[in-house]
């Protein structure tokens, strides 16, 4: 079977080692016997971006993602129908407040989204950082992850995690995320995937792998029993 | 009346708490409670410095210091770990007379980057020192362009600032103004001209965000830039760096002042050009600077020689959350061409906050150390998997790699086997935990 991977802006979005979620899920599928290809768009690079199975777009600067989304929004309708057609898209960190219809930075300024979905962000002057613990209702495992953002998302129909630990779209301990389809976005930084083998088997089935279990990385397993047993506890201190 | 009562009680609490070996932040944090605008009120010296930044701040903040000391100057200065305002007031009560005054020829102040908005609210600093913005404990400060805006809040009009030109970040200050002075390095030995590191925050213009081009790079992304779009360029330098021989451990000054280095490494050449700026400001000659830092062994222990068993060891004190800090320690023990094992320490990510993020380890340049004199790694403390797996991506031989939950079992390893050099790559949170079980030299 052949994966063709998009990884977007990979050269501007990429402030938290995400390039990792590309890495491991090139790695995985390779693993489980398909053919895998992965192309990046360059900021300023104009190509066609039908026929992929993936799209993945990763956090930047609050500048360097609106720098992103002026160059993105020439492919609105692409990424929509991607959508539409049930094609994998991940977006993580600051760039799922582009999935939106509008963002609004600090100083007031609105800026047109891609209006996959509804909701709107408005960014601030305060950081809101942590890490976090969050549920997913597609697998058991608690998924790991910190949050690094100074927006708050409102709007959203279809929340992706519920938080039990982290500040969600609306900055509380709630909802956080946003799905349709199998269009994901989180605000979760950094390499999730990595972090998160629960979520890489989870995305690699929606790809098409078969029975992706049959593949693990012990390291990653364990670093996610520490971290997931480190998060708990301090989730006991701070209650 | 108010004031007198602020600095009584901040050199009260700083007496008892340093009999009981408390913190510097508390005194200072009470007297703020009692006159909020304490620091307006204090007769400060004529010459005010600050420096902050992502790297080198307590660096180049002790070595200002100890030229101007050297020189007969008398100054008041922070030491590590006290860079907020509450550090600083304690520092400005406990070296002004109880009439408020203080009689230093200089005042000199290591500022928090974050921070140092609220520090500077009650006084403008005459010199601002700017070293880097750099990619640095992100879970806190989101990112370096925040950080920059941060700052921002802290640069005023009066102020003359001493840039880093080599830093397209850092660079940014200076844009429309004419107070700047400029410090960096000429093309020199060290220099690349393909970019090496882990990923490039200098691919984009800071101001019109079309592409950087460089002539070379020093490391990572400071090095010689231009937009050719806008006209942003790494500006002429007033102090340079205009000969690095790390060979012979010396570097050249404005084309005349040699300074021998105490540690063969890029790392803190730019603390040493930024004090050298400051201390040339404050009208000593450059060749007396010069001898003043040559050799200079920063107190502030970030190499530190030991033994384990049969092997030597240098410590290289890294930052955890600070890819750069790795890539440079990295870069010096690769350039030594001895056998070794080199051996990081990642177990408490932060000595100062609790978090378990481990995403800044995929910005750390680990493929520096693919080099077959690089004998084994080992990788230790509580993040080791994660190690393991970022490591799982590089072209690292595997079966070089050996994983230590624990960081005295791994130690216990090395003391059984071998004798190669060993090089010690963690940060201040984990130093401890090796140094248990090391001897220092």
């Amino acid at each position: 079977m052949e994966v063709k991977i998009l990884h977007l802006y990979d050269d501007v979005m990429n402030l938290y080692g995400e390039y990792a979620n590309v890495s491991v899920l090139a790695r995985f599928l390779a693993d489980l016997g398909c053919t895998v290809s992965v192309d990046t768009l360059s900021l300023y690079e104009q190509k066609d971006i039908s026929g992929y199975d993936f799209f993945y777009m990763g956090s930047g600067t609050e500048r360097k993602q609106k720098l992103a989304l002026s160059q993105l929004v020439s492919y609105r309708d692409a990424l929509n129908a991607a959508c539409e057609q049930g094609k994998v898209l991940l977006f993580t960190g600051n760039s799922f407040e582009l999935l939106g219809d509008r963002l609004t930075d600090a100083e007031g300024t609105e800026y047109e989204g891609l209006h996959i979905a509804s909701f709107e962000t408005a960014e601030g002057k305060r950081r809101i950082t942590g890490d976090c613990l969050a549920v997913f209702d597609g697998f058991d495992e608690t998924l790991v992850g910190f949050i690094n953002k100074c927006s708050k998302t409102s709007g959203v129909e279809q929340p992706l995690f519920k938080l039990q630990m982290g500040f969600g779209n609306e900055s509380d301990r709630g909802a956080e995320g946003f799905r349709k389809n199998n269009c994901f976005g989180t605000h979760l930084t950094g390499p999730l995937l990595v972090k998160n083998p629960a979520m890489l088997r989870y995305i690699a089935a929606l790809l098409g792998a078969e029975n992706p279990e049959r593949v693990s990385y012990p390291f990653m397993e364990k670093g996610y029993e520490i971290t997931a047993s480190e998060l708990r506890k301090r989730l006991e201190t701070i209650k | 009346m108010r004031k007198f009562l602020a600095i009584l009680v901040c050199r009260l609490i700083r007496l008892v708490g340093g009999l009981v070996g408390k913190g510097t932040s508390l005194p200072g944090k009470y007297a703020l409670k009692i006159c909020p605008d304490i620091l307006a009120r204090i007769q400060k010296p004529k010459m005010i410095v600050a420096v902050t930044g992502s790297n080198g701040k307590t660096s180049t903040v002790e070595m200002i210091a100890s030229v101007l000391k050297a020189s007969g100057k008398t100054v008041a200065y922070n030491a590590e770990g006290s860079n907020q305002i509450e550090g600083v007031t304690t520092m400005i009560l406990n070296s002004c007379t109880l009439g408020g005054k203080m009689k230093q020829d200089v005042l000199l102040i290591e500022s928090d980057e974050r921070y140092t908005k609220y520090t500077f609210r009650w006084f403008h600093q005459t010199h601002y020192v700017i070293t880097n913005l750099y990619r640095d404990q992100l879970t806190r400060n989101g990112h370096p362009q925040w950080v920059y805006d941060a700052i921002k809040e802290s640069v005023f009009d009066d102020t003359t600032l001493l840039l880093n030109a080599d830093d397209p970040t850092v660079s940014l200050f200076g844009q429309g103004r004419d107070n700047v002075l400029w410090f960096g390095l000429d093309h020199s030995s060290v220099d690349t001209e393909e970019f090496s590191g882990a990923y490039n925050d200098g691919l984009y213009c800071p101001v019109c965000g079309k592409p950087l081009t460089y002539d070379y790079y020093h490391f990572n992304h400071v090095g010689k830039y231009r937009c050719d779009s806008c006209g942003f360029r790494r500006h002429d330098t007033d102090y340079t760096v205009t000969d690095v021989d790390l060979e012979n451990s010396k570097i050249t000054v404005n084309g005349k002042d040699e300074i021998k280095l105490a540690f063969r490494s890029v790392y803190n050449i730019y603390n040493i050009l930024a004090a050298y700026a400051v201390c040339t400001l404050l009208g000593i000659p450059g060749e007396q600077i010069a001898s003043l830092v040559s050799n200079y062994i920063l107190k502030n222990g970030r190499y530190i020689e030991f033994t384990l068993g049969a092997h030597p060891g240098i410590f290289l004190i890294s930052k955890h959350e600070n890819s750069i800090s790795y890539d440079l320690s990295f870069k010096f023990a690769m350039a030594q061409k001895t056998p070794c094992s080199v051996v990081i320490v990642v177990d408490a990510v932060s000595r100062k906050y609790f978090t378990s993020e481990t995403s800044w380890l995929w910005d750390i340049n680990f493929e520096q150390l693919d080099q077959p004199q690089v004998e084994s790694i080992y990788l230790c403390g509580k993040y080791c998997n994660d190690l393991a797996t970022r490591f799982s991506f590089t072209k690292i031989p595997q079966e070089k790699l050996k994983v230590f939950e624990d960081i005295d079992a791994a130690c216990a390893d090395l003391r059984e086997h071998g004798d190669q050099q060993l090089y010690a790559v963690t940060c201040f949170s984990d130093k401890d935990k090796l140094m248990s079980n090391v001897t220092v030299k």
